[in-house]
Protein backbone atom coordinates (compact mmCIF):
# COMPACT_ATOMS: atom_id res chain seq x y z
CA UNK A 1 0.00 0.00 0.00
CA UNK A 2 1.42 3.36 -1.03
CA UNK A 3 2.04 6.11 1.58
CA UNK A 4 -0.67 8.37 0.10
CA UNK A 5 -3.24 5.62 0.54
CA UNK A 6 -2.28 5.28 4.21
CA UNK A 7 -2.42 9.06 4.68
CA UNK A 8 -5.92 9.22 3.20
CA UNK A 9 -7.32 6.11 4.84
CA UNK A 10 -6.17 7.01 8.35
CA UNK A 11 -8.34 10.17 8.75
CA UNK A 12 -11.26 8.54 6.96
CA UNK A 13 -10.98 5.52 9.22
CA UNK A 14 -10.80 7.78 12.28
CA UNK A 15 -13.96 9.62 11.19
CA UNK A 16 -15.67 6.28 10.61
CA UNK A 17 -14.75 5.02 14.09
CA UNK A 18 -15.87 8.30 15.66
CA UNK A 19 -19.24 8.17 13.90
CA UNK A 20 -19.79 4.50 14.81
CA UNK A 21 -18.95 5.27 18.44
CA UNK A 22 -21.65 7.97 18.45
CA UNK A 23 -24.34 5.67 17.08
CA UNK A 24 -26.48 5.63 20.21
CA UNK A 25 -29.12 7.71 18.44
CA UNK A 26 -28.70 6.76 14.80
CA UNK A 27 -30.03 9.34 12.43
CA UNK A 28 -30.22 9.54 8.71
CA UNK A 29 -27.44 12.10 8.29
CA UNK A 30 -25.04 10.14 10.49
CA UNK A 31 -25.53 7.01 8.40
CA UNK A 32 -25.00 9.11 5.29
CA UNK A 33 -21.66 10.37 6.58
CA UNK A 34 -20.60 6.81 7.43
CA UNK A 35 -21.50 5.74 3.91
CA UNK A 36 -19.44 8.61 2.45
CA UNK A 37 -16.45 7.60 4.58
CA UNK A 38 -16.72 3.95 3.43
CA UNK A 39 -17.00 5.02 -0.21
CA UNK A 40 -13.95 7.27 0.30
CA UNK A 41 -11.91 4.36 1.70
CA UNK A 42 -12.96 2.07 -1.17
CA UNK A 43 -11.97 4.67 -3.75
CA UNK A 44 -8.59 5.20 -2.08
CA UNK A 45 -7.95 1.42 -1.98
CA UNK A 46 -8.93 0.90 -5.58
CA UNK A 47 -8.55 4.12 -7.61
CA UNK A 48 -9.26 2.24 -10.84
CA UNK A 49 -12.80 1.68 -9.55
CA UNK A 50 -13.55 5.40 -9.96
CA UNK A 51 -12.45 5.21 -13.61
CA UNK A 52 -14.65 2.16 -14.24
CA UNK A 53 -17.63 3.88 -12.57
CA UNK A 54 -16.95 7.12 -14.47
CA UNK A 55 -16.96 5.32 -17.82
CA UNK A 56 -20.25 3.61 -16.95
CA UNK A 57 -21.74 7.06 -16.19
CA UNK A 58 -20.28 8.63 -19.34
CA UNK A 59 -17.79 10.75 -17.42
CA UNK A 60 -14.33 10.87 -19.01
CA UNK A 61 -12.20 10.39 -15.84
CA UNK A 62 -12.62 8.98 -12.36
CA UNK A 63 -11.14 12.19 -10.93
CA UNK A 64 -13.93 14.21 -12.53
CA UNK A 65 -16.53 11.87 -11.10
CA UNK A 66 -15.00 12.27 -7.64
CA UNK A 67 -15.03 16.04 -8.02
CA UNK A 68 -18.78 16.03 -8.89
CA UNK A 69 -19.37 13.68 -5.98
CA UNK A 70 -17.52 16.02 -3.61
CA UNK A 71 -19.51 19.04 -4.82
CA UNK A 72 -22.77 17.23 -4.05
CA UNK A 73 -21.54 16.01 -0.67
CA UNK A 74 -20.18 19.46 0.24
CA UNK A 75 -23.39 21.22 -0.71
CA UNK A 76 -25.53 18.65 1.14
CA UNK A 77 -23.39 19.04 4.26
CA UNK A 78 -23.77 22.82 4.03
CA UNK A 79 -27.55 22.51 3.89
CA UNK A 80 -27.63 20.14 6.85
CA UNK A 81 -25.50 22.50 8.91
CA UNK A 82 -27.55 25.54 7.87
CA UNK A 83 -30.70 23.75 8.95
CA UNK A 84 -29.10 22.83 12.30
CA UNK A 85 -27.92 26.42 12.73
CA UNK A 86 -31.51 27.66 12.24
CA UNK A 87 -32.66 25.29 14.99
CA UNK A 88 -29.98 26.58 17.35
CA UNK A 89 -30.82 30.18 16.48
CA UNK A 90 -34.50 29.54 17.30
CA UNK A 91 -33.52 28.08 20.66
CA UNK A 92 -31.22 31.03 21.43
CA UNK A 93 -33.97 33.50 20.48
CA UNK A 94 -36.49 31.81 22.78
CA UNK A 95 -34.08 31.97 25.73
CA UNK A 96 -33.14 35.63 25.14
CA UNK A 97 -36.83 36.56 24.64
CA UNK A 98 -37.93 34.98 27.92
CA UNK A 99 -35.06 36.68 29.73
CA UNK A 100 -35.97 40.07 28.21
CA UNK A 101 -39.64 39.68 29.22
CA UNK A 102 -38.79 38.51 32.72
CA UNK A 103 -36.47 41.51 33.23
CA UNK A 104 -38.81 44.14 31.75
CA UNK A 105 -38.50 47.51 33.50
CA UNK A 106 -40.98 50.31 34.03
CA UNK A 107 -39.81 53.33 35.96
CA UNK A 108 -43.17 54.63 37.14
CA UNK A 109 -44.35 51.28 38.56
CA UNK B 1 -64.90 55.59 17.42
CA UNK B 2 -63.45 56.05 20.90
CA UNK B 3 -60.88 53.85 22.61
CA UNK B 4 -58.82 53.77 25.76
CA UNK B 5 -55.17 54.41 24.84
CA UNK B 6 -54.18 52.19 27.77
CA UNK B 7 -55.50 49.20 25.76
CA UNK B 8 -53.04 49.95 22.97
CA UNK B 9 -49.47 48.68 23.29
CA UNK B 10 -47.09 50.38 20.89
CA UNK B 11 -44.17 48.03 20.24
CA UNK B 12 -40.96 49.76 19.18
CA UNK B 13 -37.86 47.76 18.29
CA UNK B 14 -34.72 49.81 18.82
CA UNK B 15 -31.13 49.23 17.80
CA UNK B 16 -28.71 52.09 18.24
CA UNK B 17 -31.44 54.75 18.26
CA UNK B 18 -30.37 56.69 21.35
CA UNK B 19 -30.14 59.98 19.41
CA UNK B 20 -33.73 60.01 18.16
CA UNK B 21 -35.79 57.64 20.29
CA UNK B 22 -36.73 60.27 22.92
CA UNK B 23 -38.26 62.44 20.19
CA UNK B 24 -40.12 59.45 18.71
CA UNK B 25 -41.58 58.42 22.06
CA UNK B 26 -42.72 61.87 23.27
CA UNK B 27 -46.03 62.04 21.32
CA UNK B 28 -46.80 58.39 22.11
CA UNK B 29 -46.36 58.94 25.84
CA UNK B 30 -48.36 62.17 25.64
CA UNK B 31 -51.24 60.31 23.98
CA UNK B 32 -51.32 57.80 26.85
CA UNK B 33 -50.39 54.67 24.91
CA UNK B 34 -48.57 51.80 26.59
CA UNK B 35 -45.14 52.07 25.04
CA UNK B 36 -42.97 48.95 24.85
CA UNK B 37 -39.40 49.54 23.70
CA UNK B 38 -37.46 46.39 22.84
CA UNK B 39 -33.77 47.30 22.86
CA UNK B 40 -32.27 44.75 20.50
CA UNK B 41 -28.84 44.61 22.11
CA UNK B 42 -27.94 48.20 21.20
CA UNK B 43 -24.25 49.03 21.51
CA UNK B 44 -25.08 52.69 22.31
CA UNK B 45 -26.69 54.19 25.42
CA UNK B 46 -30.32 53.62 24.37
CA UNK B 47 -31.23 52.57 27.92
CA UNK B 48 -29.85 55.83 29.33
CA UNK B 49 -31.82 57.83 26.75
CA UNK B 50 -35.03 56.20 28.01
CA UNK B 51 -34.38 56.49 31.73
CA UNK B 52 -37.23 58.09 33.66
CA UNK B 53 -39.79 57.69 30.89
CA UNK B 54 -43.10 55.94 31.70
CA UNK B 55 -42.51 53.06 29.30
CA UNK B 56 -41.80 49.35 29.39
CA UNK B 57 -38.15 48.71 28.59
CA UNK B 58 -37.06 45.25 27.47
CA UNK B 59 -33.57 44.37 26.36
CA UNK B 60 -32.23 41.50 24.27
CA UNK B 61 -28.85 40.58 25.72
CA UNK B 62 -27.49 40.26 22.16
CA UNK B 63 -28.66 41.66 18.84
CA UNK B 64 -31.22 39.28 17.28
CA UNK B 65 -32.89 41.42 14.62
CA UNK B 66 -35.98 43.53 14.14
CA UNK B 67 -38.32 40.56 13.62
CA UNK B 68 -37.23 38.97 16.90
CA UNK B 69 -37.61 42.30 18.73
CA UNK B 70 -41.16 42.78 17.40
CA UNK B 71 -42.14 39.26 18.47
CA UNK B 72 -40.67 39.85 21.94
CA UNK B 73 -42.73 43.04 22.21
CA UNK B 74 -45.90 41.29 21.03
CA UNK B 75 -45.45 38.35 23.42
CA UNK B 76 -44.90 40.80 26.27
CA UNK B 77 -47.95 42.89 25.32
CA UNK B 78 -50.12 39.78 25.06
CA UNK B 79 -49.08 38.67 28.55
CA UNK B 80 -49.84 42.18 29.85
CA UNK B 81 -53.40 41.87 28.50
CA UNK B 82 -53.08 44.16 25.47
CA UNK B 83 -56.23 44.51 23.36
CA UNK B 84 -54.32 46.03 20.46
CA UNK B 85 -50.68 46.16 19.40
CA UNK B 86 -49.17 48.72 17.06
CA UNK B 87 -45.82 48.24 15.31
CA UNK B 88 -44.00 51.55 15.26
CA UNK B 89 -40.44 52.37 14.19
CA UNK B 90 -37.96 54.05 16.53
CA UNK B 91 -36.28 56.25 13.92
CA UNK B 92 -39.11 58.78 13.67
CA UNK B 93 -40.42 57.78 10.23
CA UNK B 94 -43.97 57.15 11.56
CA UNK B 95 -46.50 59.68 12.79
CA UNK B 96 -48.07 58.93 16.20
CA UNK B 97 -51.19 60.94 15.28
CA UNK B 98 -52.01 58.26 12.66
CA UNK B 99 -52.43 55.49 15.25
CA UNK B 100 -56.21 56.09 15.77
CA UNK B 101 -56.65 55.71 12.01
CA UNK B 102 -54.76 52.39 12.11
CA UNK B 103 -56.85 51.15 15.04
CA UNK B 104 -60.26 52.21 13.67
CA UNK B 105 -60.83 49.16 11.37
CA UNK B 106 -59.96 46.89 14.31
CA UNK B 107 -62.37 48.69 16.66
CA UNK B 108 -65.11 48.54 14.03
CA UNK B 109 -64.52 44.80 13.69
CA UNK B 110 -63.75 45.04 9.96
CA UNK B 111 -60.19 43.74 10.26
CA UNK B 112 -57.85 41.81 12.54
CA UNK B 113 -54.73 43.46 11.14
CA UNK B 114 -54.18 46.86 9.54
CA UNK B 115 -51.14 47.54 7.39
CA UNK B 116 -49.88 51.01 6.59
CA UNK B 117 -49.45 51.83 2.92
CA UNK B 118 -47.53 54.56 1.13
CA UNK B 119 -49.18 53.84 -2.20
CA UNK B 120 -52.81 54.93 -1.66
CA UNK B 121 -52.39 58.71 -1.78
CA UNK B 122 -50.59 60.66 -4.47
CA UNK B 123 -48.91 62.98 -1.96
CA UNK B 124 -47.40 59.97 -0.11
CA UNK B 125 -46.21 58.34 -3.35
CA UNK B 126 -44.55 61.58 -4.46
CA UNK B 127 -42.48 61.67 -1.27
CA UNK B 128 -40.90 58.24 -1.80
CA UNK B 129 -37.40 58.56 -3.27
CA UNK B 130 -37.35 57.28 -6.88
CA UNK B 131 -34.92 54.39 -6.37
CA UNK B 132 -36.80 53.29 -3.29
CA UNK B 133 -40.09 53.41 -5.18
CA UNK B 134 -38.60 51.06 -7.79
CA UNK B 135 -37.27 48.66 -5.12
CA UNK B 136 -40.61 48.70 -3.29
CA UNK B 137 -42.54 47.87 -6.49
CA UNK B 138 -40.26 44.84 -6.93
CA UNK B 139 -40.71 43.85 -3.28
CA UNK B 140 -44.51 44.11 -3.62
CA UNK B 141 -44.38 41.66 -6.53
CA UNK B 142 -41.98 39.24 -4.77
CA UNK B 143 -44.14 39.35 -1.63
CA UNK B 144 -47.27 38.55 -3.63
CA UNK B 145 -45.55 35.56 -5.27
CA UNK B 146 -43.91 34.23 -2.10
CA UNK B 147 -46.76 34.82 0.37
CA UNK B 148 -49.88 34.83 -1.79
CA UNK B 149 -50.96 38.18 -0.29
CA UNK B 150 -51.21 41.04 -2.75
CA UNK B 151 -50.77 44.45 -1.13
CA UNK B 152 -50.11 47.94 -2.39
CA UNK B 153 -47.00 48.35 -0.18
CA UNK B 154 -44.19 46.13 1.11
CA UNK B 155 -42.18 46.23 4.32
CA UNK B 156 -44.08 49.15 5.77
CA UNK B 157 -43.35 48.86 9.49
CA UNK B 158 -46.53 50.67 10.60
CA UNK B 159 -49.12 48.01 11.50
CA UNK B 160 -51.83 47.31 14.06
CA UNK B 161 -53.24 44.04 15.38
CA UNK B 162 -56.16 43.01 17.55
CA UNK B 163 -55.72 40.50 20.37
CA UNK B 164 -56.87 37.57 18.26
CA UNK B 165 -54.20 38.33 15.67
CA UNK B 166 -51.45 38.84 18.26
CA UNK B 167 -52.18 35.47 19.83
CA UNK B 168 -51.95 33.74 16.44
CA UNK B 169 -48.80 35.42 15.17
CA UNK B 170 -45.53 33.72 16.12
CA UNK B 171 -42.68 35.20 14.12
CA UNK B 172 -39.68 32.93 13.65
CA UNK B 173 -37.80 35.16 11.22
CA UNK B 174 -35.46 37.21 13.38
CA UNK B 175 -34.35 39.68 10.74
CA UNK B 176 -36.02 41.71 7.97
CA UNK B 177 -37.72 38.69 6.36
CA UNK B 178 -40.19 38.72 9.28
CA UNK B 179 -42.37 41.09 7.23
CA UNK B 180 -42.99 38.48 4.55
CA UNK B 181 -43.38 35.73 7.13
CA UNK B 182 -46.03 37.89 8.79
CA UNK B 183 -48.06 37.96 5.58
CA UNK B 184 -47.78 34.18 5.24
CA UNK B 185 -49.11 33.78 8.80
CA UNK B 186 -51.92 36.27 8.13
CA UNK B 187 -52.95 34.24 5.09
CA UNK B 188 -52.57 30.90 6.86
CA UNK B 189 -54.58 32.04 9.90
CA UNK B 190 -57.20 33.69 7.65
CA UNK B 191 -56.83 37.02 9.46
CA UNK B 192 -58.75 39.91 7.90
CA UNK B 193 -56.53 42.72 6.68
CA UNK B 194 -57.13 46.31 5.68
CA UNK B 195 -54.59 48.71 4.25
CA UNK B 196 -54.54 52.20 5.74
CA UNK B 197 -52.82 55.15 4.02
CA UNK B 198 -49.97 56.46 6.18
CA UNK B 199 -47.36 59.13 5.79
CA UNK B 200 -43.71 58.04 6.03
CA UNK B 201 -41.10 60.64 6.85
CA UNK B 202 -37.89 60.11 4.88
CA UNK B 203 -34.97 61.76 6.62
CA UNK B 204 -31.23 61.33 6.05
CA UNK B 205 -31.12 59.55 9.41
CA UNK B 206 -33.89 57.03 8.68
CA UNK B 207 -32.59 56.35 5.17
CA UNK B 208 -29.12 55.55 6.51
CA UNK B 209 -30.44 53.54 9.44
CA UNK B 210 -33.21 51.30 8.30
CA UNK B 211 -34.48 52.06 4.85
CA UNK B 212 -31.45 51.04 2.80
CA UNK B 213 -32.26 49.62 -0.59
CA UNK B 214 -29.72 46.82 -0.07
CA UNK B 215 -32.06 45.49 2.63
CA UNK B 216 -34.38 44.35 -0.17
CA UNK B 217 -31.68 41.99 -1.49
CA UNK B 218 -31.04 40.55 1.98
CA UNK B 219 -34.77 40.08 2.51
CA UNK B 220 -35.08 38.22 -0.79
CA UNK B 221 -32.17 35.87 0.07
CA UNK B 222 -33.67 35.23 3.54
CA UNK B 223 -37.05 34.51 1.97
CA UNK B 224 -35.67 31.96 -0.49
CA UNK B 225 -33.51 30.20 2.13
CA UNK B 226 -36.38 30.06 4.57
CA UNK B 227 -38.72 28.61 2.00
CA UNK B 228 -36.22 25.76 1.64
CA UNK B 229 -35.68 25.05 5.35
Amino acid sequence: MSPIKILLILPLGAILLFLISRLRNPTFYRFTFILFAIVGIVFVMDPELTNKLAHKLNVSRGADLLFYFCVIVGFSAMLVFYSKLRGLEAMQTAIIREHAIASAKREDS
Amino acid sequence: MSFDPKDIFVVIPAYGESKVIGRTLAPLIQSGYQVVVVDDGSPDDTEAALRGLPIYYLRHSINLGTGAARQTGMTFALRKGAEYVVHFDADGQHDASEIPKMIEPLLAGRADVTLGTRFHRKEDIDEIPTVRKFVLRGAILVNAIMTGVRLSDAHNGFRAFNRDAISKIKLTENRMAYASELLTIIRHEKLRIEEVPVHIVYTDYSTTKGQRNMNAIHILIDLILNKLF
